[in-house]
């Protein structure tokens, strides 16, 4: 019995025999292969690490080292693992696990913005959920936001003409951050297998189930309802037929994981071009009360995770490049704060403020940018915690006005200087 | 068995002719006798909904034949429920032998089969609430322990629910404070903090909220109109202190878990526990290095007594079981009923579904399901049979695994049952009620839905009309919109096939008439 609800599991939607359908699909598949895309139309795609990640970990400040090394007795990561940024070697260095991203950091396609953080008289700072939706909504609302609020990137989305599918697509379980006023993103798992395929009498029932979802419903969770699956039914071929034509760049494997096939998806999803502006990614367990350096297959924790985040990546710039669409691509990696400079009794690190935040791809002036927090002892803010050089809406107001073109004021509420980082 | 099935034919005729029972109050115009009728059964299908999986045949007639009010009383007594019927149908408890996944699917199909709804109800909640994954714990039969924990406590004191939660093993693993070590100190002799992951979410999630809440739920403002926080980092470190000590028992092997295992309850360590005074949210807990194993009962009190307790829990508690977006009254007069009972569960529950808005239009049928009250409902709908593997499935794919809340903030944040309603989602969950309708146990669903036996036992082969009602008054319990109907009957045509009805059974579980709870 064990064993069928594996087979189930691991089989999917496939298992269904849903998965696979339609001559008509295949041919407009094929049809997108050949399909080339015009360099303007810029998209960003958001990598959301979920929890907290510890940014002293990721981005190790070399000229503070003997000081890092007495905050993180057991924790600190030693000097002759770090991985050397190229042209920085005497400054910082990167976590064992960013192999792939130090090769990117190399060749100029990444950006590291030191000391990102809300402002700290903001509320709700320690705060999972808070610090999330301030990352998510570029706002500083904190615990207390307004009714209905909207992501940064979702404000952008408003601005844009309506195309064959919505300008944001999340993968990430976190759709605020492209939630607009008006802009609506769809949430998937998946491209392959979104849809609705009845498993006899096919063609009457999906007839019928058109038919119901053509008319008026009720207002309110009923109307909600309809609305979604009119997207199913309007989307589902579209999506599938992006899948499966989707041919990824020779030479390029993308790992077996979700965070590698939900980028294969965008890469996917770009390459058709058929108006998603904006795509939102996550990679969870970041929250390292604990534990922050067990070893488990060889990799300490928080390396396995910057690994498995690194390798996606690597493949997913890679195929962008064999595909000819690196130009207009960027990769932005954040998450809702860093980690307590002090390590706590149980070998993990508590939720904390300032962390870097990563921009990768063609469009960046790779290089150094924000000062790295000071570790001494006197510098540390709200008992203990790296303290914010760079206000995340300067990072945001960069990627509106450098990349998105468009002006970053009303989107953001507020002047807010961009940086360097998008030349 | 086919005196089974005469007796539920039977029943069901029976409520049909007429009312069951002459109830209280002056007797309906004769004229009104339907509309009134009608009226009970969709307030009869709205509270099972609710306190809940949604209704089958024999709840809707225990409901209809006790009246609401009787009904809730004896659900909210769980031991006196007779369940021998449902037990027989739920999944076996898993042998030394087993996967640790079956412990799942007994519960999935207690939800679907259990008598006790209510309890089983509660029991989803509290997972929900204090949201526990194996991922993280790695042990099957310690998440069993704590989902016996939520059945067991599910209607009583929410005081102790704190202090058993806190001393929970899987909770000890999954929020890191097993092996929090009040007494540790670095290389230099000074204290190395404890770790605040448990103490902050207890304050944050379980017990008290990020914002201080007026007995209504509204927030307490300052001066300048901004909101009051409900505790400070100063109390989850304090918080933190008062919670170490507590070790966690794990199974003996974790790689080859036997799920039946019997694990020992959470030790507590004096050597490990700060036995320093404590000041948390303006209370003292005086210093003691004796007896630390009370400071997690002092915590509860201390938690207990904040003002902001009472309305924090209590919307938390209408929102899963009533409504969304209650009315400030609604959440003052619940949460006026658990200050004054002092966390009586039971008493907070009578209060909600006796509570005149439970039964407002604003409420009744206006609430998106979650997953697993979709397909939990859709099951006993349709009376079908089985289904573990199914609902395992269905649930896993649509982000609403019991034992698998992606993170401490659950499968959804309260009020906010919505996240869980995405274009994705919906899809899966039309595949969902696809291959229960269908019928597809060679691909490993296993749930049986008797559609010939329906068909037969209606005599519907030529009676489509009859057909469609049947279905709707089992799925729905509630009148089926025109417009439905006519889809449904169109899809049909003049003769119902086996196809044909599982068809419509399909499509009325895809219509906007059963997305609403």
């Amino acid at each position: 019995m064990a064993r069928t609800r594996r087979e189930i599991l691991v089989g999917g939607a496939a298992a269904l025999g849903w998965a696979t359908f339609g001559g008509l699909e295949r041919a407009a598949a094929a049809a997108l292969r050949g399909a080339t895309a015009p360099a303007t139309n810029t998209v960003v795609v958001a990598l959301n690490l979920f929890g907290g990640n510890d940014g002293l970990n990721t981005v190790v400040p070399l000229r503070q080292y003997p000081r890092y090394r007495q905050l993180r007795p057991t924790l600190a990561l030693a000097r002759n693992r770090l991985l050397p940024l190229a042209g920085h070697a005497q400054d910082f260095a990167l976590n064992p696990g960013m192999r792939p991203l130090a090769r990117l950091f190399a060749a100029g396609k990444m950006a590291i913005v030191n000391g990102v953080g809300c402002p700290t008289d903001a509320q709700g700072l320690f705060d999972h959920e808070a610090s999330q939706q301030n990352f998510l909504t570029g706002q500083t609302w904190g615990s207390a936001p307004p009714t209905a609020p909207s992501g940064w990137l979702g404000r952008y989305l408003d601005r844009l003409a309506p195309a064959s599918l919505p300008g944001g697509i999340d993968f990430s379980g976190a759709p605020l951050l492209l939630s607009g006023e008006s802009a609506s993103p769809l949430s998937l798992n998946s491209i392959n297998g979104f849809g609705v395929y009845p498993s006899d009498d096919f063609e009457a029932r999906y007839a019928a189930y058109a038919r119901l979802h053509a008319g008026a419903a009720a207002p309110g969770v009923a109307a909600r309802n309809r609305a979604l699956r009119q997207q199913v039914l309007a989307l589902g071929g579209e999506l599938q037929a992006i899948s499966d034509g989707y041919a990824v760049a020779g030479g390029v494997t993308y790992p077996p994981t979700y965070l590698a096939a939900a980028l294969r998806d965008c890469a996917a999803l770009i390459a058709a071009d058929r108006g998603v502006r904006a795509l939102a990614v996550g990679h969870g367990g970041f929250d390292t009360h604990a534990g922050q350096q067990e070893v488990s297959d060889t990799t300490p924790y928080h390396e396995g995770l910057w690994l498995t985040a690194a390798e996606a990546i690597d493949a997913f710039y890679a195929d962008l490049v064999g595909h000819g669409l690196a130009s207009r691509v960027l990769l932005l990696v954040f998450s809702e704060f860093g980690r307590r400079a002090e390590e706590n009794s149980d070998l993990g690190t508590d939720h904390g403020l300032a962390a870097p935040l990563l921009a990768i791809g063609d469009p960046v002036a790779g290089g150094i940018y924000g000062d790295y927090p000071d570790l001494s002892a006197g510098r540390l803010v709200l008992d203990g915690n790296l303290d914010v050089s760079v206000d995340f809406r300067r990072v945001f107001a960069t990627v509106l006005a450098r990349h998105l073109g468009v002006d970053p004021v009303p989107i953001l509420g507020g002047d807010h200087t961009p940086l360097g980082f998008l030349g | 068995m086919i005196m089974r099935a005469a007796l539920v034919a039977l029943t069901l005729l029976l409520a049909a002719a007429g009312p069951t029972q002459a109830g209280g109050g002056a007797a309906p115009a004769p004229q009104s006798l339907g509309a009134a009728r009608a009226q009970q059964r969709l307030l009869a299908g709205h509270l099972l909904r609710r306190i809940g999986f949604g209704p089958d045949r024999r709840e809707m007639h225990e409901v209809l034949r006790l009246g609401r009010a009787a009904y809730l009383e004896q659900q909210l007594h769980p031991d006196t429920v007779d369940d021998r019927l449902g037990e027989r149908r739920f999944h076996p408890e898993p042998g030394s032998d087993d996967g640790g996944e079956e412990w799942q699917l007994r519960w999935l199909t207690r939800m679907t089969y259990s008598r006790r709804q209510l309890q089983e109800k509660m029991a989803l909640l509290w997972h929900e609430h204090f949201a526990t994954s194996y991922g993280k714990v790695g042990s099957y039969a310690l998440m069993r322990d704590q989902e016996r924990l939520f059945r067991a406590g599910a209607l009583g004191n929410f005081r102790d629910l704190l202090v058993a939660i806190s001393t929970d093993n899987a909770m000890l693993i999954y929020l890191d404070n097993t092996y929090n070590n009040g007494q540790a100190y670095d290389e230099n002799g000074d204290k190395i903090p404890p770790n605040e992951n448990y103490a902050r979410e207890l304050l944050q999630l379980f017990g008290l909220g990020v914002n201080a809440l007026n007995l209504d739920g509204s927030l307490v403002l300052d001066g300048r109109g901004r909101p009051l926080p409900a505790y400070t980092e100063t109390d989850v470190k304090e918080v933190a202190r008062a919670l170490t000590g507590w070790i966690a028992h794990y199974p003996e092997d974790a790689d080859e878990e036997d799920p039946s295992a019997v694990i020992a309850p959470a030790e507590f360590a004096e050597w490990a526990h700060d036995p320093g005074a404590k000041v948390v949210l303006g209370e003292v807990i005086p210093a003691d290095s004796e007896r630390g194993a009370r400071d997690v009962e002092r915590v509860a009190d201390i938690i207990m007594a904040q003002p902001t307790t009472a309305p924090f829990i209590s919307k938390i508690l209408i929102q899963k079981l009533a409504s969304e977006t209650p009315s400030r009254g609604y959440v003052q007069r619940v949460a006026t009923v658990f200050a004054t009972s002092r966390g009586d569960l039971r008493a907070v529950v009578r209060a909600i579904v006796g509570d005149a808005e439970f039964t407002s239009p604003a409420v009744v049928r206006a609430e998106v399901k979650t997953p697993i009250e979709h397909l939990v409902g859709a099951l006993r709908g349709l009376g079908a049979r089985g289904g573990a593997n199914s609902l395992y499935y269905w649930t896993s794919v649509t982000g609403h695994l019991v034992y698998f809340p992606p993170s401490v903030f659950s499968f959804y944040r309260p009020g906010q049952k919505g996240a869980l309603l995405t274009a994705a989602g919906v899809a899966l969950r039309d595949q969902a009620t696809d291959s229960i309708v269908t019928g597809l146990a060679d691909r490993g669903f296993d749930a049986v839905w008797d559609a010939p036996g329906m068909l037969r036992r209606y005599r519907l082969a030529h009676r489509p009309a009859v057909a469609v009602d049947l279905l709707a008054r089992e799925l729905l319990a509630a009148p089926l919109t025109a417009a439905t109907r006519q889809v449904l009957l169109d899809y049909i045509g003049p003769q119902v096939s086996d196809a044909k009805l599982r068809g419509a059974a399909w499509l009325l579980m895809c219509a906007p008439d059963y997305q609403v709870n």
